[in-house]
C-alpha cells in the first residue's frame, strides 16, 4: 500500500523534526516555566506578568518600547529614580549638586555592584552616555542627550564619511566626565531643571564595554533583578541580584510571558496563569459586570494623552489660516460622551496637554464644549480664512486596525451635526500613516503621547515647541517657546510650573490640537499580589517596583 | 525520473529569484520605513540608521547585496530585534513551527480522510450530513475565532490545558490546543476533498466491475475506491503541508507559540526588511519543494503518470 508507506515516511519525518526541536526545549528546567493548567497557583514568591511580545532589545542603550522597558526597569538602575509619588529620589547616585548657573550637575555615586560582582563606577556612566550619543549606535532615545555639551556636534557627524577614529575622538568631547570613581559630572549647554529626570531613564544606566544583551547567558544587571532565562518569543525569568545594594528585594522570581494577543492574555489571567492582567477595551464591560473580576480591577491615572492635531504645515490649509476654525472644531466635541461611549468610560476628559499626576496639570477647561459657540466660530472662521463651506473638503486621518475607527466616527458625526460639514475619515496602515504625517499631514489627524519622565517639559517642549520633531501640527508660537525656555532654567519646581502653565495657556488659546482623553489604567490584579507599587509613569502597572512585590498564600 | 527531478529542482531557482525580486520591490515601494515611530526619531538618528544598515544605497545595490549575502547563507540583520540576526530568529523558531505544523498535518490527514470516506460511503445519509456539517463549520470558522473558543473553554473554564507557551514533548499538554486549532481548517478541507473524490470514484467502471464480480465490500472500498480517490487529495496535501510547517500567524499569536509564524505579519508592519524577505523566501521554497514532492509521488501512486 502506497498510503501506508507514505504515512510511515511522514511519521518518521515528524519524529525527526520532533527530535530536532527537543534539545532547545530540554534545556529549559522542566515544569518551572510553563504553569500547568490543573495545578493551583504557586504559593511561592513568584510574580507572573505578560510583556506582550519579545522585547526588541534588552540593550539599555537601544531599548525604546514598552516590553523592553518593562524588563529593563528590574534589571537596570539609573543615577536617580522615583518614589511612589514620582518624586525624584537617589538611585545609584546618593545625591547631586547643580552648579550656580545650572549648567553643571555633579552626581555622587553610592556603593553599587553589577550582578557579576564588579563595582559600578563613574566611568561606566561616561561610557554609557557616550554610547547613547554614538552616531554608530543610532540609538532611538539618543535625543535625550541633546542638552549635553557636544551632543549636537556629535550627532551631526556623517557616519558615511567619518572614520571610527574621528567619531571616537568626537565622543571624547561629550560633556560627561569622571574625575574620580565616585563622581560623575555632566555639563549642559544651558540650564535645564528637568535634566535630572533624564538621569532616571533606562537609557542612562551604567554599563561597561563588552557587555552583551542578546541572551540571558552573560547578561549583566545593574538593578535589583538579574536575568536567568530568556527563551526567545516565549518567556524571560528574573531572579534577585545577590550583589544588589538597594532596597530589599522581596520577590524570588519574576516570570515574563510574551502573549501577543490581548484576548489570550486576559484568558491566561483568568486561568490563574498570570498575576497581573491587561484588559482589551471590548472586554471592559464584561469585567465590570463580573462580580469576581471587577473586584480585582485597579484603576488609576496614566501619564498619556490621546489627541487630534490640526495641520498647520500647509500655509494655505484652512486650519493654518484660521484660528477660529480650529476652535470651532474643538468646541463641537462632547468629550465626556465620547469617552463614555468609545472608551468604555475609561479615561479622563483632557482639556490641555499636561496630564493630572504630573506637575503643571491645569484643570481649566480652556475650550469648553459649546455647539452654539462652535457654529458661530465656524462661520467667522470661514470668513477669516476667506473660504466657503464648499472649499473645505476636509479629511481626518488615523491609523487603521487599532480601535480608532469608532472614535474617529464619533468626531465626524459631531462635526456633521454642528456644521453640516462632511469630514472624510481616512485610515492608513501604521507605517503609511506616519509617513503621511511627515510629508503631508491630514487636515486633522490622530496621535497619542506617553510620558518618558514625569515632567511637563516632556509634554510641552517635546510636543509643541517650534523645532520639535514630534510637533506634527507644525504649530509655532515663539512666545510659547520663550516661556518653555525660561521654565527650563528655573530651579524651583513652583516657578517652573507657573511658566509651563503660561506656555500651555498661550498654546491652548491658539488651539493647534484637540486634547481628548488622559490615559487611565484598567488592570486586573490577583488578590494575592501584595505591595505592588503602581505609578502614573508606568506603561505596565507596577513595573518600576516589581522587586518589592510579595505574594500572599492562596 | 532522476532527470525530471533535477530539472524541476533547477526550475526552483528562477522561481525563487522572481519571488524575491517582486517581494523586495513591493516592500520598498510601500510607504513608511523601519524607523517610523509614534515618538519620532531625529533626522540625524534616521540618517545614521540608514547608513548603519545600508539603506542609503540605491535600491538595486541593496537588492544585489541581499542576494549576495543570502547565497552565502546570511539573511542579514533584523531592524526590530536589534541584537539578533535574521538567521538567529529563523533558526530559533523554525523547529517549533515545523513541529507544530507536522503534528497538525498528521492530525488533519488522520481525521480528514476517514471523515471524507465515511461521508461518501454513507452518501446522503446521517453520517454524511454529520461529516458535511462538521467540515462546513471547520471551513467557515475563522481560525482566530476557533482558537479563542478553544482557549476559553478548555483553558479558562475547564483548565485542562495551559493558555500559553509551548514546551514540545517535554510538556505535551502545551501542544494540544495549538495543534487542534491549526488542524481544524485542513481537516475540513481534506474531508470535503476526499468525499468529493470518493463520490466520483464510486461511479467509475472499475468499481462497478469489482462489485459485479462479487468482491467483498471492504476490499472494494479499500483497494479500489480509497486508493484511487486519494490521488487528487495528495495534490492539496503538498501546499497544505507547506502552509502548516511555515507557521500560522494567528495560531502562534493566540497560543504564544515561539515559532516563526508571527513574523509573517509583524515584520511587514515593522518594515523589518530582512525578516520579510526571509519569511517570504522560506514559504516560497517550501511550496516549490513540496509541490515537487507531490508530483514525484504521483508517479508512484498513479500508474498512469510517468515522467521522462
Amino acid at each position: 500500500m502506497w498510503f501506508k508507506k507514505s504515512m510511515g515516511a511522514l511519521v518518521a519525518l515528524g519524529l525527526v523534526l520532533a527530535a530536532c526541536t527537543s534539545p532547545s526545549s530540554s534545556t529549559e528546567p522542566s515544569g518551572s516555566t510553563q504553569p500547568s493548567a490543573s495545578q493551583a497557583p504557586p504559593a511561592e514568591q513568584v510574580l507572573r506578568v505578560d510583556i506582550g511580545n519579545e522585547p526588541p532589545s534588552l540593550d539599555p542603550t537601544q531599548a525604546t518600547d514598552s516590553a523592553s522597558i518593562q524588563v529593563l526597569r528590574s534589571t537596570t538602575f539609573p543615577l536617580a529614580y522615583f518614589d511612589e509619588e514620582l518624586s525624584v529620589t537617589p538611585g545609584i547616585a546618593d545625591d547631586w549638586d547643580v552648579s550656580a548657573d545650572g549648567t553643571e550637575i555633579t552626581f555622587h555615586l553610592g556603593d553599587y555592584k553589577y550582578s557579576n560582582g564588579e563595582d559600578i563606577v563613574a566611568d561606566d556612566f561616561v561610557y554609557s552616555w557616550q554610547r547613547l550619543s554614538d552616531p554608530r549606535e543610532a540609538a532611538g532615545y539618543s535625543y535625550v542627550m541633546a542638552d549635553v555639551v557636544g551632543f549636537n556636534e556629535i550627532s551631526a557627524i556623517d557616519t558615511a564619511t567619518a572614520t571610527d577614529a574621528e567619531i571616537d575622538a568626537a565622543l571624547q568631547t561629550l560633556g560627561v566626565s569622571a574625575p574620580d570613581p565616585k563622581t560623575f559630572v555632566v555639563k549642559l549647554t544651558h540650564a535645564a531643571s528637568y535634566f535630572v529626570y533624564i538621569a532616571t531613564l533606562w537609557v542612562t544606566v551604567p554599563q561597561k564595554a563588552g557587555m552583551t544583551w542578546g541572551e540571558a547567558d552573560g547578561y549583566v544587571s545593574s538593578g535589583p533583578m538579574v536575568m536567568t532565562e530568556w527563551n526567545h518569543n516565549s518567556n524571560i525569568v528574573l531572579e534577585p541580584n545577590t550583589n544588589w545594594n538597594g532596597d530589599e528585594v522581596k520577590i524570588a522570581r519574576i516570570e515574563f510571558s510574551m502573549i501577543d494577543d490581548p484576548a489570550a492574555s486576559l484568558a491566561a489571567y483568568e486561568a490563574d496563569e498570570l498575576d497581573i492582567g491587561g484588559v482589551p477595551t471590548q472586554e471592559i464591560p464584561r469585567i465590570q459586570d463580573d462580580p469576581e473580576l471587577s473586584a480585582q480591577v485597579l484603576e488609576g491615572a496614566v501619564l498619556s494623552i490621546y489627541y487630534f492635531g490640526f495641520d498647520m504645515k500647509d500655509p494655505n490649509g484652512p486650519f493654518a489660516k484660521s484660528k477660529l476654525l480650529r476652535r470651532a472644531f474643538s468646541e463641537a466635541i462632547d468629550k465626556e460622551t465620547m469617552i463614555a461611549t468609545t472608551f468604555s468610560g475609561i479615561g479622563l476628559v483632557a482639556n490641555s496637554l499636561v496630564p493630572p499626576g504630573m506637575p503643571g496639570y491645569q484643570a481649566d477647561e480652556f475650550i469648553p464644549y459649546n455647539v452654539a459657540q462652535a457654529q458661530a466660530d465656524f462661520a467667522a472662521g470661514l470668513v477669516e480664512a476667506g473660504l466657503t463651506e464648499a472649499d473645505l473638503n476636509l479629511q481626518v486621518g488615523y491609523n487603521s486596525g487599532s480601535n480608532h475607527e469608532d472614535k474617529v466616527d464619533f468626531l465626524v458625526e459631531q462635526w456633521r451635526t454642528a456644521f453640516g460639514v462632511e469630514v472624510e475619515a481616512v485610515g492608513l496602515e501604521w507605517g503609511a500613516y506616519l509617513t503621511r504625517l511627515n510629508e503631508d499631514p491630514f487636515d486633522i489627524f490622530r496621535l497619542g503621547w506617553g510620558a518618558d519622565y514625569p515632567h511637563p517639559n516632556n509634554f510641552l517642549t517635546d510636543l509643541i515647541s517650534c523645532a520639535s520633531g514630534n510637533n506634527n501640527m507644525a504649530y509655532c508660537n515663539p512666545d510659547v517657546d520663550a516661556l518653555l525656555l525660561q521654565a527650563a532654567v528655573k530651579k524651583d519646581l513652583g516657578e517652573q510650573v507657573a511658566l509651563y502653565n503660561q506656555a500651555q495657556e498661550l498654546m491652548m488659546a491658539d488651539a493647534p490640537l484637540i486634547p481628548l482623553r488622559f490615559g487611565q489604567r484598567f488592570t486586573l490584579i490577583k488578590p494575592w499580589v501584595q505591595n505592588l507599587v503602581p505609578t502614573s509613569q508606568d506603561s505596565s502597572t507596577g513595573e518600576l517596583f516589581y522587586y518589592k512585590v510579595t505574594i500572599a498564600s492562596h | 525520473m532522476l532527470g525530471y527531478i533535477i530539472r524541476r529542482v533547477l526550475w526552483i531557482i528562477p522561481v525563487l529569484f522572481v519571488v524575491s525580486l517582486i517581494t523586495f520591490s513591493l516592500m520598498h515601494a510601500a510607504p513608511g520605513g523601519p524607523w517610523d515611530r509614534e515618538k519620532k526619531l531625529s533626522a540625524s538618528t534616521i540618517a545614521h540608521l540608514n547608513e548603519k544598515y545600508g539603506l542609503s544605497d540605491p535600491i538595486h545595490i541593496q537588492y544585489l547585496s541581499w542576494v549576495g549575502n543570502m547565497v552565502r547563507g546570511d539573511l542579514g540583520p533584523s531592524y526590530k530585534y536589534i541584537d539578533r540576526s535574521v538567521n538567529d530568529i529563523v533558526a530559533d523558531g523554525i523547529g517549533t513551527t515545523a513541529h507544530l505544523g507536522i503534528m497538525a498535518f498528521l492530525l488533519s490527514v488522520i481525521l480528514g480522510i476517514p471523515l471524507g470516506v465515511i461521508a461518501a460511503l454513507r452518501h446522503n445519509k446521517i453520517p454524511d450530513y454529520l461529516a458535511t456539517f462538521v467540515s462546513v463549520i471547520g471551513i467557515a470558522t475563522p481560525s482566530f475565532v476557533a482558537a479563542i473558543l478553544l482557549l476559553v473553554f478548555f483553558s479558562v473554564t475547564l483548565r485542562w490545558f495551559p493558555t500559553h507557551g509551548w514546551d514540545g514533548w517535554a510538556e505535551p499538554d502545551t501542544m494540544v490546543l495549538p495543534t487542534i486549532a491549526l488542524s481544524l481548517f485542513p481537516i475540513a478541507q481534506i474531508a470535503r476533498f476526499t468525499r468529493a473524490s470518493m463520490l466520483e470514484v464510486t461511479r467509475k467502471d472499475y468499481v462497478r466491475t469489482a462489485q459485479s464480480k462479487g468482491l467483498r465490500e471492504r476490499s472494494i472500498v479499500v483497494v479500489h475506491m480509497i486508493r484511487n480517490a486519494l490521488i487528487p487529495v495528495v495534490t492539496i496535501l503538498g501546499p497544505l503541508l507547506a502552509f502548516l510547517i511555515t507557521g500560522s500567524f494567528i495560531i502562534e499569536t493566540i497560543f504564544s507559540v515561539p515559532g516563526i509564524g508571527r513574523y509573517y505579519v509583524t515584520s511587514i508592519g515593522q518594515r523589518d526588511y530582512g525578516v520579510i524577505m526571509a519569511m517570504t523566501m522560506l514559504y516560497a521554497a517550501a511550496i516549490a519543494v513540496l509541490n515537487l514532492v507531490v508530483d514525484v509521488l504521483y508517479a508512484y501512486i498513479d500508474p498512469r503518470i510517468r515522467y521522462s
